[in-house]
């Protein structure tokens, strides 16, 4: 459509303007140099950071002002693996990640469903309050969250610290939930139900393979989301629930930033999956309230 | 979506309101249940703690007094909302070229729509480290810059570089809604006002830049309040610039003094649902306004 647009303009421009065909093109030639001169300019704003990473991960002697390092090593990652004990992080991060997916999907959905398919008073109100998490700061809750914990006994535990994301998560799960729920045409339940479906049937036969886009969005966010997650884990972790985003902070809190670009690097390779399945499944735009860093 | 008429029709044949308003309540009551539980009673209790007196019994407002009286402290609140300001109209200055440009959809416009999600997807503290690594005063940036303009900027450590790790972190939020507006435009209009004889420029700013403002300032309030919360990147690329977040930690770690650091993180909250409850007050009185013209 925009492509007829740019048509239907150079059209209009050509019909209007009395100049030569020479300045039309000269015109059209500085509009594109400009267009990728912006193009290629937040290009490199945005991947030269990632680059760097990779780089100094699989770099040796990168100082003093080189283009590149001096000689390429794996080193890092097996200082990663035998220092930084990378199996038990990638254990403790995964699990985490696991259980705070499961609450969140499990808290989230049915609330998700009352959201978009039943009339609930003060509707505007409610879903304010169910995202209100991801509004005040992080730190504030993360501070409560933490002397809360402590009375509990959650501290430096998987579960406990999969409770705190989902603290972060579930507003996601009810915002991408709900839109998907809300897509969902009526007519196909009830045909359902009027061939004699039981809800269990519906749910699993009917509902489910429609959602599944949806659903998966949303765990995939919950997912990167737990992964990624800092200042709830800084308050609540111990010894024994290092996850990899606590590594990558104490070690470049000690200096080492190449076993930290080592971690770093591990950890880009969900989140770069994650942007190609977004990329190609859902519309970024209608979750953007929801994905908040940190 | 409302349900139809013919499924209201057989709810009421069934003696619906009861049952279906009890199944609403229930459905809803785990997250509220869990909205309780670990994020307003959490927040009850750094509000508690905020109260407690340091080595003494009772509650008081003497943390309250001691950050509010104290030089340093609005220092902090300061430096934290010039880097807010600051972030936002950078992301705004950022976002609306680029919009422009991707709306027209020219080659590779794909793969830089993609690039705009990277910096939402990835942990903030790598993106620090990238950025420090890549901003370093012997990094490539500074390389590319010292090329064009002859003198290298330094940047890491500073408060300029802040705004430029915050930037690019945060302005994605305001790209995204910019394009989403500016490619909801009627390409209609802006051609009606170049057959009345507007001229490039003046379509961009009569016609353009104002149908798109809808779309800058959804995206900016987000930015400005990451960018007022950020914690990572200041926490390990701030140097000896801390914004709030990252005195609260500070305080309530390093110092030990939970009450103190629970007394700022409430001031930083409330803060932050102030600026966001004004900027929807504002936008909904202007969108009444517009309406009725």
């Amino acid at each position: 459509m925009s492509g007829l647009a740019a048509a239907s303009r150079g059209a209009g421009a050509s019909a209007s303007s009395e100049s030569p065909a020479r300045m039309e093109r000269i015109a059209h030639s500085t509009r594109r140099l400009l267009v990728y001169t912006v193009l290629l300019a937040f290009s490199l704003y945005i991947v030269g950071p990632f680059a760097a990473i990779l780089v100094n991960a699989f770099g040796q002697g990168w100082f003093g002002g080189r283009w590149l390092p001096e000689t390429w090593t794996l080193k890092w990652f097996r200082f990663a693996r035998t220092v930084a004990d990378l199996p038990t992080l990638m254990t403790n991060s995964l699990t985490i990640a696991g259980l705070a997916i499961a609450i969140s999907l499990a808290v989230g959905i049915p609330t998700a469903w009352a959201m978009a398919k039943r009339r609930v008073r003060a509707r505007a109100l409610l879903m304010a309050l169910i995202l209100l998490p991801r509004m005040v700061p992080p730190i504030t809750i993360a501070l409560g969250v933490s002397r809360e914990f402590y009375g509990f006994h959650l501290v430096d535990t998987h579960l406990g610290i999969a409770l705190a994301h989902s603290i972060l998560i579930i507003p996601l799960v009810v915002l991408i939930m709900s839109a998907t729920f809300e897509g969902l045409d009526d007519r196909v339940l009830e045909a359902a139900r009027v061939c004699g479906a039981r809800w269990t049937h519906t749910s699993w036969y009917v509902i489910r393979p429609l959602v599944m886009p949806g659903l998966l969005a949303a765990t995939l966010f919950g997912f990167v989301t737990s992964l990624n997650e800092f200042t709830l884990t800084l308050l609540t972790y111990g010894p024994r629930t290092v996850t990899l985003t606590v590594e990558t902070y104490v070690q470049i809190g000690q200096g080492f930033t190449t076993i930290a670009s080592a971690l770093s690097a591990i950890l880009l390779v969900p989140s770069l999956i994650l942007l190609v399945l977004i990329q190609n499944h859902i519309k970024p735009e209608n979750v953007v309230g929801g994905t908040k860093g940190i | 979506m409302r349900p139809n008429r013919s499924s209201l029709r057989v709810r009421r044949m069934l003696g619906r309101t009861r049952v279906v308003r009890l199944s609403t309540v229930t459905l809803l009551a785990p997250a509220l249940a869990y909205l309780g539980v670990f994020f307003v009673y959490p927040i009850f209790v750094t509000l508690r703690t905020s109260l407690e007196r340091t080595g003494a019994s009772g509650y008081s407002f003497d943390n309250y007094r001691a950050i509010l009286g104290s030089g340093y402290y609005w220092n902090v609140i300061g430096l934290t909302l010039l880097l807010a300001v600051a972030t936002t109209l950078a992301s705004i200055v950022v976002a609306v070229p680029l919009a422009l440009v991707l709306r027209t959809h020219v080659r590779g416009h794909r793969f830089v729509r993609v690039l705009v999600l990277t910096p939402l997807l990835i942990l903030a503290l790598i993106s620090a480290l990238g950025l420090l690594i890549i901003w370093a005063n012997t990094g490539w940036a500074n390389k590319i810059i010292a090329s064009i303009i002859g003198a290298d900027i330094q940047v890491d450590y500073t408060i300029k570089g802040l705004i430029v790790f915050y930037t690019w972190l945060y302005a994605p939020y305001t790209i995204l809604t910019t394009l989403s507006a500016v490619e909801a435009i009627d390409p209609a209009v802006e051609e009606a006002a170049r057959v009345t004889g507007a001229t490039p420029i003046q379509v961009l700013r009569r016609v353009t830049l104002p149908l798109s403002l809808r779309g800058v300032r959804a995206g900016s309030i987000l930015t400005f309040l990451l960018a007022f919360e950020a914690f990572s990147i200041p926490l390990i690329a701030g140097g000896n610039h801390r914004p709030l977040a990252v005195v609260v930690y500070t305080e309530a770690t390093v110092f030990n003094n939970f009450p103190k650091g629970s007394a700022l993180a409430i001031v930083m909250a409330v803060i932050a649902v102030v600026v966001l409850v004004s900027y929807q007050a504002l936008s909904t009185g202007r969108q009444r306004r517009e309406g009725r013209t």
